[in-house]
């Protein structure tokens, strides 16, 4: 069965400084997957790893510098203006911050009926009654459809946000950290009805998270970016239990543990990513990895498949796994200084 | 503690505070009010708990539990409309409600040291690290020339700050978020103080960084025995680096008792709740979820304040607020059927340790 | 900071306080009674203009050589002008002038204002560029002296007259439009609006613009003020309106010449109402501005 939706080569750069500056942001820097129907994959990594902005580029709402998006077998980066609003209702996204997704001045009825009827899928006024009958679906209040944002709690308010998603029955939803806005208390319900949803309509979710709890609980498979690129993918259990590249082992491990009888010690990362201005050929993680040698700064790999279904960037690990499992030493080197000299 | 042992409520409750040594902090029927166009809003009902000597205490909540006003109210630093109505709050010796302005203030940052989620936001954008470090070093510490330089480096190697001479001639929009989060540690530390006050310390931070942070803390602990309080809503957080834990909901502390109890059997449905409600992998079951929503503080339910969302609600919930019942010697709940919460075997009483083997 | 975290409500930096105007306004005129002064008067002022011909003792344009320049008394409260018009009459149809003036200009301005602002925040680029280089162009010269040349190379008329002084706030509206607009589009509600499929147009004005205005309206409170000074001393040096109509500038200036006289209730009347209105208007608009920026007041 083709993909839902195929990623090739994403990158978007930003410039930076005046116009004629030769420095860029490579914010997303050469990222493919492909989500299947009723697969979930997720996409973690830190600030400023590129996440969000592939959520955006995958969907156009901001043009991407190179690459390519594919959902349902046409393309997304290619079409028309025109052609791209109507193929919206079957790409949507479902935003962190419940209260700042809505407009705060229009009603959840109108709101949620916007992408049913700008797509051409119904006329206006049975795209309000759409709206309506599936927000009742959700267990929201009878009237919610006419109520305004600020008249409903968190949780209702993300409810009528993956309603506007889901309303259009859409191929692929993007979940751009649906719950971390939420009370604790609230967001199992979200996540329930996530998977629910999910269940009954075969959709795509890519869901971009920190809460590796959360990604362990809802993915299939798992994609780790780095300064914009991803590193490591594959199946959730891999991912989680045998990480290949060392930035997945010290995130991983960097989760906090589910009873405190588990406290542990932990594969600690020495200071800060660098900067994802021009970066440097190398490996990005070289100057903070505790495995790194001098040959990995000097050239990077590309993602190179070490068990089937899951790839790593790591130059060590490809070289020198045995049936996926790599046990280095941390090294002590650090670039810019030679131990033997 | 020199306050008359005869403490009614909650602070005598607790085994700890019968031996004075080792309560630090002693907060009794704190009441903190909000004043609005209508009633005033009673955010904090009554406040009863005790901070053990060189222990972390975590306080949990939801956003609207009341937690960060908690803190805010302990260091009177709560502004208005927000108002502590009464109380007392005994920190080694002395009531803090009851002390001058002035007197608050030589306790703030010298004894009783605060850090919060924003470290960017809450260093002053236009001084050096370094000078606002060398200030508190000479107000609350006396020190002077060489000896300022010297310490100032020290307390930087201590909050495992990188090239610390560097570090204290840059400006806050030159470090990052985490290193932001250590400057602001160091400048507690620098104080002395006997109790630090970590208000969501890691949450605007990443995954890794957040690692690190936590790590210090409880190094800090472990070296300095620097008793301290952290404000989080992340349970995780709360298994990763606490002594004891004091679960709030709507302005009341529901349950108190050390980590490991907590998570072992806990005994308030709405922290077994909670508990029960994380995502895990490898229980792919259906989340248990906690339903409505957290009530507003403008009008709180009447009786047990969780009894609207509670599985085990029956009429005296909502008629009678529980009074608070010991568990073991260190743990202590407010419910009227805590038992029946304990023995339950359901999905909403899942021991997450049991359960996994 | 504790505040909205202990009251169970939302934060957010974009967003501006939604405002119950049922509810809201009751509640804030009874703790600024000196807005609700302020309310009071223009309230009187507008039924005033509005029920000229009803409450006017006289017809403001009659003459009456035998009571020329008499000063206040029971029959002509306000006193009469060199040709016997009743004083009081003339102020009273001169709020129709004034007023007119005031809400016409503070309305063509909003409308062009918030046009040039929105478009030239939300497009960006060379719609910013050469927009905004044409608003400074206006705020190049003072306001009143671009007034008085607009006025003056249109010549005097009342409709020139509140063109003159709508160009002169063009500036403020598009600016404040301007800022508003870039600080929003970036805002989740946004981004939602274009992933539901909204085009760019109707992004801007059904999610962007009814997000904006409650800032700008606030902000056209305090320039009607502003407008019937503007226009009274157009009158006043001869570029506004020309006599006989009763605009208050206008009987300023034409009453002027007689202080030293000592025919001083000529000018005094007009001249009081001008003050009141303006102050009306100002405290209105400082009012309404602590209203949206609680902030502002308790700081």
């Amino acid at each position: 069965m083709p993909p839902v939706v195929e990623v090739r080569d994403l990158r978007k750069l930003y410039r930076i400084g005046h116009a004629f500056s030769r420095d860029y942001v490579h914010a997303v820097d050469g990222v493919s997957f492909a989500i299947a129907s009723g697969e979930t994959l997720a996409l973690v990594g830190e600030s400023g790893s590129g996440k969000s902005t592939v959520a955006r580029t995958v969907l156009r709402l901001e043009a991407p510098t190179a690459g390519e998006t594919i959902l349902d077998g046409t393309s997304v980066t290619r079409a028309s203006e025109h052609a791209l609003r109507r193929m919206r209702a079957r790409m949507q996204m479902v935003f962190q911050d419940p209260y700042d997704a809505l407009n705060p001045r229009m009603r959840i009825g109108e709101q949620v009926a916007e992408p049913l009827w700008l797509s051409g899928k119904s006329s206006r006024r049975d795209a309000l009654h759409q709206a309506r009958e599936f927000l009742r679906g959700l267990h929201l209040p009878a009237d919610a459809d006419r109520r305004y944002p600020h008249q409903l709690s968190g949780g209702q308010l993300q409810r009528v946000g993956i309603a506007r998603a889901l309303v259009t029955e859409p191929s692929l939803v993007i979940l751009d950290e649906p719950t971390s806005a939420l009370d604790v208390s609230v967001q199992a319900q979200i996540i329930n009805l996530l998977v629910d949803l999910q269940a009954q309509r075969s959709l795509a979710y890519l869901f971009i998270s920190h809460d590796l709890h959360v990604v362990g609980y809802l993915a299939d498979r798992v994609a780790v970016m780095y300064l914009g690129q991803i590193i490591e993918l594959g199946p959730t259990a891999a991912i989680f239990e045998r990480p290949g590249h060392p930035y997945t082992r010290a995130l991983i491990s960097a989760a906090p543990v589910d009873h405190p009888r588990e406290r542990r010690q932990r594969i600690m990362l020495s200071g800060e990513p660098t900067s994802p201005i021009n970066p440097k050929p190398g490996c990005r993680l070289a100057t903070r990895c505790p495995f790194a040698l001098p040959r990995c700064v000097e050239r990077d790999i590309d993602l190179t498949e070490v068990l089937p279904g899951h790839t790593v960037r790591c130059r060590r690990f490809a070289e020198e796994h045995q049936d996926g499992v790599w046990n280095p030493a941390p090294t002590g080197w650090k670039p810019g200084f030679d131990p033997a000299a | 503690m020199s306050s008359s042992a005869a403490g009614k409520g909650i602070a005598g409750m607790d085994a700890a505070s019968t031996r004075d040594s080792s309560v630090l902090l002693d907060v009794r029927r704190l009441r903190t009010e909000f004043a609005t166009r209508a009633e005033p809003v009673r955010v904090l009902d009554g406040l009863d708990f005790t901070l053990t000597n060189h222990h972390i205490t975590g306080l949990v909540g939801e956003s609207g539990s009341g937690k960060s006003v908690t803190a805010f109210s302990l260091l009177r630093l709560l502004r208005p409309p927000g108002n502590v109505v009464s109380g007392e709050v005994w920190f080694r010796g002395r009531d803090l409600m009851s002390l001058s302005e002035k007197q608050m203030t030589a306790i703030r940052g010298r004894e009783i040291g605060m850090i919060f989620q924003q470290p960017r936001a809450s260093l002053n954008p236009v001084f050096r690290v370094g000078d606002v470090l060398n200030h508190v070093l000479r107000l609350h510490r006396g020190m002077k020339g060489d000896a300022v330089r010297r310490e100032a480096f020290r307390v930087f190697q201590e909050v495992g700050l990188p090239d610390p001479a560097r570090i204290l001639r840059s400006y806050p929009h030159e470090l990052s978020g985490g290193m932001c989060q250590r400057v602001m540690i160091a400048q507690v530390l620098a104080g002395q103080p006997k109790l630090l006050i970590a208000d969501e310390p890691t949450t605007a931070l990443d995954v890794t960084i957040q690692m690190q942070i936590v790590h210090l803390l409880r190094s800090i602990r472990d070296r300095l025995g620097l008793t301290q309080l952290l404000i989080t809503h992340d349970l995780g957080l709360v298994g990763e680096m606490c002594d004891d834990v004091l679960v709030m909901y709507a302005g009341e502390i529901v349950e108190r008792a050390p980590v490991v109890d907590l998570f072992d059997q806990p005994s308030h449905p709405y922290t077994r709740g909670l508990l029960a409600s994380r995502a895990n992998r490898k229980d792919r079951d259906r989340l248990y979820s906690i339903p409505g929503t957290v009530p507003s503080l403008v009008a709180p339910p009447t009786g047990c304040r969780f009894h609207p969302r509670c599985p085990y609600a029956r009429q005296i919930c909502s008629d009678v607020a529980p009074a608070p019942e010991h568990v073991s010697a260190n743990h202590w709940v407010r419910c009227h059927f805590w038992k029946d919460v304990v023995r339950d075997p359901t999905s909403a009483g899942r021991d997450t340790v049991a359960a996994r083997g | 900071m504790a505040t909205p975290e202990a009251l169970n409500l939302p934060t957010t930096v974009a967003r501006e306080p939604i405002i119950n105007w049922r509810t809201d306004l009751g509640y804030w005129l009874g703790r600024n009674p000196v807005t609700a002064v302020g309310m009071a008067v223009v309230v009187l002022l507008v039924l005033m203009a509005m029920f000229a011909p009803l409450l006017a003792p006289y017809d403001p344009f009659a003459t009456d050589p035998r009571v020329s320049l008499q000063p206040p008394s029971w029959s002509h409260p306000f006193g009469t002008g060199p040709f016997g018009e009743d004083i009081l009459s003339r102020v009273m149809y001169g709020a129709r002038y004034d007023l007119a003036i005031a809400f016409g200009a503070v309305g063509i301005a909003l409308v062009l204002g918030c046009l040039i602002g929105a478009v030239a925040g939300f497009w960006g680029g060379v719609f910013d560029d050469v927009l905004m280089r044409v608003v400074e162009l206006l705020q190049a010269f003072p306001q009143f002296v671009l007034a008085m040349a607009i006025a003056g190379a249109l010549g005097p008329s009342f409709l020139n007259l509140i063109i003159a002084i709508a160009v002169t706030n063009i500036p403020i509206y598009a600016h404040l439009m301007r800022v508003r607009i870039l600080s929003i589009k970036g805002a989740q509600f946004a981004v939602a609006a274009a992933s539901s499929g909204n085009s760019r147009p109707r992004i801007l004005y059904r999610h962007l613009l009814p997000n904006s205005l409650a800032p700008i309206f606030v902000q056209s409170t305090l320039q009607p003020g502003w407008a019937i000074l503007s226009a009274a001393g157009l009158s006043f040096i001869g570029l506004g309106i020309r006599l006989p109509a009763p605009e208050w500038g206008l009987m300023v200036a034409a009453g002027s010449s007689r202080i030293i006289s000592g025919q001083w209730w000529i000018s005094l009347f007009p001249g009081l109402f001008i003050v009141l209105a303006v102050m009306a208007f100002n405290l209105i608009g400082d009012g309404l501005q602590d209203l949206l920026d609680p902030q502002r007041k308790s700081t």
